[in-house]
């Protein structure tokens, strides 16, 4: 205990300590603080560049957004552009077959009224034939001497108007 | 005399009217000679019949025109 008390023990513990300080600082603490500082300015060059490329890839990623969006927005446009021509198509399709049937409604009733009129004129025409027959049927029998010399008389003064 | 004429009628003609007719029709045509014939499809009137003609005055030819005027037209 008293050997570990005494002065020059003690001073030389200090300079040894000292001498080791300048030593250490000498041999060890100049490359260790190189290495560090290389260190650091390694880790600061790839955090700067993985900062770099995270920007880099939220840019990519916007302008895949935007190119996203642009094309849905494109795509949905034609769509309603498509539906549109596709309902126009169909309403002049629906006009279209409308006018249609109102021709052929309209051709058929012509047809259908152009037919009764020919029946009712075959018709007028049977019975003014079939008058005349009964007329040629019953004349014979329902003239008169008077009457038959009556329609001599009118043919022969018919006759005599007649030039040859 | 140009022309033989034959007069059908629908019915017998008594002496004195064939023989009015046959005046006039020879005066009328300057014919040779006038015949007479019945024809009862005539019905009333009286066809002449040239030598190279006929003419119908009759009731039955009327009836045809009629008939064919009527069927003919159309309203």
């Amino acid at each position: 205990m008293e050997h570990l008390l005494d002065p020059i023990y003690v001073g030389l513990h200090i300079l040894n300590l000292i001498v080791m300080v300048l030593v250490l600082k000498k041999l060890v603490y100049k490359p260790v603080s190189k290495f560090m500082q290389k260190r650091k300015e390694d880790v600061e060059q790839q955090t700067k560049a993985a900062e770099d490329a995270l920007s880099a890839a939220k840019e990519l990623s916007e302008k895949v957004e935007l190119e996203k969006q642009e094309l849905e927005k494109n795509t949905r446009n034609q769509c309603y552009s498509e539906l549109a021509q596709a309902h126009a198509k169909a309403e002049q399709i629906i006009a279209d077959a409308k006018q249609e049937a109102q021709k052929i409604t309209k051709e058929a009733g012509e047809q259908a009224q152009q037919l009764l009129d020919a029946a009712k004129e075959q018709q007028r025409q049977s019975a003014a034939a079939l008058a005349v027959d009964i007329a040629a049927a019953v004349l014979p029998e329902a003239l008169t001497e008077q009457q038959q010399r009556e329609l001599l008389n009118a043919s022969v003064e018919e006759a005599m108007k007649y030039e040859i | 005399m140009r022309f033989d004429l034959i007069v059908y009628t629908a019915h017998e003609l008594d002496d004195q009217t064939k023989a009015e007719l046959k005046d006039k029709f020879i005066k009328k045509y300057q014919i040779d000679g006038v015949a007479f014939s019945i024809d009862k499809s005539l019905i009333g009137g009286m066809k002449l019949v040239f030598r190279d003609h006929i003419q119908d005055f009759s009731v039955a030819a009327k009836l045809r025109s009629l008939k064919k005027h009527l069927i003919s037209e159309t309203v």
